[in-house]
C-alpha cells in the first residue's frame, strides 16, 4: 500500500544502526492531578518503540515530554547526548518530528503548502523555501504515496489521505527521531498495516528512531522492537514485546480476560480479548 | 509575485492622484501631477497658489491619514487572524477600539478638567483595554485564543454600555464629537505629532512582518507550530501587543472604522494566498487603498455634506463579510 523509494535524510548519512540516541533517565512530571512516575529507557537508531497502556495511563504525556512540549519535574531526556529541554526550539524541530492528533485547519491550504511548512526550522526568518526544500518535500510525499494529491486542498482529503500527508510533513523535517501519537487512529485495518510497514522500513533504511503511542497491542507486538507498558502513570515493564506482553500482566492492567499466544505466521505476540468477566479477574 | 505587489503600489499611486484631483474644487489630474512633481523636485519652494493650498494642506494630509489608518487596521486584522487562528477575526474583536472610544468620550465629557487631547486619551484607553483583555484572557502565563476572544467580546460590550450610559449627560456639541469616535472619519488631519505617530505605526508593521514565517506555521495549529520550532507563547504575546498597538493608534487617529481589518486580509488571501511573507505587504497596500477609496466616497457622494467613513466601510463591508461567510461554509 505504501512504499518508500528514496532517502528522507538528504543532509546527512544515515547513522550506523544500533547506536544509542534517545536516553530517558527518571523522567517524571506532575500535570494537575495526574502524575507520571519516573520513566527510564533508551532507544537506538533504526529502532521502533511502542508505548502502550490503558486510557489515562500517561502515554501521551510521556510523548509530550520527549517532544519537548512538556518540561519534566524530575529526571532528564537526552537526544544524542543533548538535553531535549535545553535545545533551542528550531534546533529541536530539526531533529525531532511529531505526528500528533491534529487540530482542525481553518485556513484553506494545499497539501504542498502544508508540507512545505515542515522546512520552517531550516529557514531563516523570512527566507523562502528553496528548490532543495521543495525536492525534500516532494520526496516525502512520494514515500507516503501522497504525491498524487499534492495540489489538492487539505480539507478535501479523507482521513487516510490526511494521515499520509501529515506523515509526509513529519518526514520532510528529515528527523532523526519520529514521534507518533496514535498514528493508526481512524484508519482502516489495511491502511494501519501499510502505515506501520512504512514506518518500520523508514526506521530500518534511514536510521530513524520511531517512538509511538498506540492502543493496538497486536500492531505494537508486530512492529515494535521494544514495548513500554504504562498503567496509571507507572511504568510497569519495558523490553521486547514477548517479555512485556504477558497474559498475567495484561489481564491486570486492562482489567479484562484475555489470551496471549503467538501469531502463527509472524511469531509475534498476539493478544485476544475474551468476552465478559471484567473486575472478577483481580479478585 | 513581486510583480503583483508593484502593480498594487502603482494602482495605489493612481488612486492617490484621483483622490487629490476630486473634491469640492475640481483640480485636473494634469495639474495635480505638475504640482506634485514641482513639490518633489523643489522641496524648498512653496508657490502659495490656491491650488497648492488645497492639494498640500487640505487633501494630502487627509489622504495620508486615511492610508496610514487603513494600513494599520488591515495589518492588525491579518495578525489577529493568525493569532486567533480564525479567518473571521478583526482588530475590533479584542475590544481595543471600544476602550479607545470610551476613553475619548470620557475626555470629551470632562473636557478642560483632564487637559489631555482626546486622541491621546483614546490611545491610552486602547492600551488599558489591551492590558485588561490580556489579563482576562491568559491563565498561568499562557494565552488561549478562545479565552482571548471571549474576554475581548465581554470587555467591548461592557464599554459600549458605559458609553450609552454616559451619552444622555452630554451636550449637543459633545454628542457630535462622540459620533466621530463611534463611526470614524479622517477629519482630524492636523494631528500635531503626525511624524512620530507615522514612525511608530510603520515600525510596528515592520516588527510584525518579522514574524511572517512564524505566523505561517501557526496557521496549522499552536501544537504543530511548536513542533516545527516556533516559540509559540512568545510569538503570540508579541503579535498580540503589536497588533493591539496598531489598532490603538488607528482608532486614536480616526475613530473606530469597521470591516477594514476583516475584509482586506480576505481580499489579499484571494489574490496572494496564505503566505504571510506576501500576505502582510499586500494587506498593507490594499488596506491603504480601501480606506482611501472609502474616504473619497464619504466626502464626495453627498457633497458638500460629508458621511462618516465608518458608515461607508460598514455599508460595503457587511455584504462582503456575509459573502465570505457563506463561501467558507460551502467549503466545509
Amino acid at each position: 500500500m505504501i512504499s518508500s523509494h528514496s532517502q528522507p535524510r538528504m543532509d546527512a548519512q544515515p547513522p550506523a544502526a544500533g547506536v544509542s540516541c534517545l536516553e530517558l533517565h527518571d523522567v517524571g512530571v506532575k500535570v494537575g492531578k495526574f502524575q507520571l512516575h519516573p520513566v527510564s529507557f533508551s532507544m537506538r537508531t533504526s529502532e521502533v518503540t511502542a508505548i502502550v497502556g490503558p486510557n489515562g495511563s500517561g502515554k501521551s504525556t510521556l510523548l509530550k515530554l520527549v517532544s519537548g512540549t512538556l518540561r519534566p519535574t524530575s529526571g532528564w531526556a537526552r537526544w544524542n547526548g543533548v538535553d531535549i529541554h535545553r535545545m533551542r526550539h528550531r534546533e529541536r524541530a530539526r531533529q525531532i518530528a511529531v505526528v500528533a492528533q491534529e487540530s482542525s485547519l481553518h485556513f484553506p491550504m494545499t497539501v504542498l503548502e502544508y508540507c512545505l511548512l515542515a522546512r520552517h526550522p531550516f529557514l531563516d526568518g523570512l527566507q523562502l523555501a528553496s528548490h532543495e526544500d521543495l525536492t525534500i518535500v516532494r520526496r516525502s510525499l512520494e514515500m507516503t504515496e501522497a504525491s498524487v494529491f499534492e495540489r489538492r486542498w487539505m480539507n478535501e482529503l479523507s482521513g487516510g489521505e490526511r494521515q499520509r500527508v501529515i506523515l509526509a510533513r513529519a518526514l520532510a523535517q528529515t528527523p532523526g527521531l519520529l514521534l507518533l501519537d496514535e498514528p493508526t487512529l481512524n484508519l482502516d485495518v489495511a491502511f494501519q498495516m501499510g502505515l506501520l510497514e512504512l514506518v518500520e522500513r523508514l526506521a530500518r533504511e534511514h536510521g530513524m528512531a520511531v517512538l509511538m503511542v498506540t492502543h493496538e497491542l497486536n500492531l505494537a507486538a508486530e512492529f515494535a522492537d521494544h514495548i513500554l507498558l504504562l498503567n496509571a502513570g507507572v511504568p510497569l515493564a519495558v523490553g521486547p514485546p514477548a517479555e512485556v506482553l504477558t497474559e498475567e500482566r495484561l489481564r491486570k492492567v486492562f482489567d479484562s480476560d484475555l489470551l496471549v499466544d503467538l501469531n502463527p505466521i509472524s511469531g509475534a505476540a498476539r493478544v485476544t480479548l475474551l468476552r465478559g468477566k471484567r473486575s472478577e479477574i483481580n479478585e | 509575485m513581486a510583480v503583483r505587489l508593484i502593480l498594487l503600489l502603482l494602482l495605489l499611486a493612481g488612486m492617490m492622484g484621483v483622490a487629490l484631483s476630486i473634491g469640492s474644487t475640481h483640480i485636473p489630474l494634469v495639474t495635480v501631477l505638475e504640482s506634485v512633481s514641482t513639490r518633489l523636485t523643489h522641496p524648498g519652494e512653496y508657490p502659495a497658489s490656491e491650488t497648492s493650498t488645497i492639494l498640500f494642506s487640505l487633501r494630502m494630509p487627509r489622504i495620508y491619514l486615511a492610508m496610514l489608518v487603513g494600513m494599520a487596521l488591515a495589518v492588525a486584522g491579518a495578525s489577529f487572524q493568525a493569532l486567533l487562528r480564525n479567518p473571521l477575526a478583526d482588530p475590533h474583536i479584542l475590544g481595543v477600539s471600544s476602550g479607545a472610544a470610551l476613553a475619548a468620550i470620557l475626555s470629551i465629557a470632562f473636557a478642560g478638567q483632564w487637559g489631555i487631547p482626546t486622541p491621546a486619551a483614546a490611545f491610552v484607553g486602547g492600551l488599558i483595554t489591551i492590558v485588561l483583555v490580556y489579563t482576562l484572557g491568559s491563565r498561568k502565563g499562557r494565552v488561549s485564543a478562545h479565552t482571548l476572544i471571549l474576554a475581548g467580546i465581554i470587555v467591548a460590550s461592557f464599554f459600549s454600555s458605559v458609553i450609552i450610559f454616559i451619552q444622555p449627560f452630554l451636550s449637543g456639541g459633545q454628542l457630535r464629537e462622540t459620533t466621530f469616535w463611534l463611526t470614524g472619519n479622517f477629519n482630524s488631519v492636523h494631528v500635531p505629532s503626525m511624524k512620530w505617530i507615522s514612525l511608530v505605526t510603520l515600525t510596528t508593521v515592520v516588527l510584525i512582518y518579522r514574524f511572517a514565517g512564524d505566523l505561517n506555521v501557526m496557521l496549522i495549529g499552536e501544537q504543530e507550530a511548536a513542533h516545527l520550532g516556533v516559540p509559540v507563547e512568545w510569538v503570540k504575546r508579541a503579535i498580540f501587543v503589536l497588533a493591539a498597538l496598531l489598532t490603538g493608534l488607528a482608532v486614536s487617529l480616526s475613530g473606530s472604522i469597521g470591516f477594514v481589518g476583516l475584509i482586506v486580509p480576505h481580499i489579499a488571501r484571494m489574490l496572494f494566498g496564505n503566505d504571510y511573507r506576501l500576505l502582510l505587504p499586500s494587506t498593507a497596500i490594499l488596506g491603504a487603498m480601501l480606506t482611501l477609496l472609502a474616504d473619497l466616497i464619504a466626502r464626495t457622494i453627498v457633497a458638500p455634506t460629508e458621511l462618516p467613513v465608518g458608515a461607508i466601510t460598514a455599508l460595503a463591508g457587511a455584504p462582503v463579510f456575509i459573502y465570505l461567510l457563506r463561501r467558507d461554509r460551502a467549503e466545509d
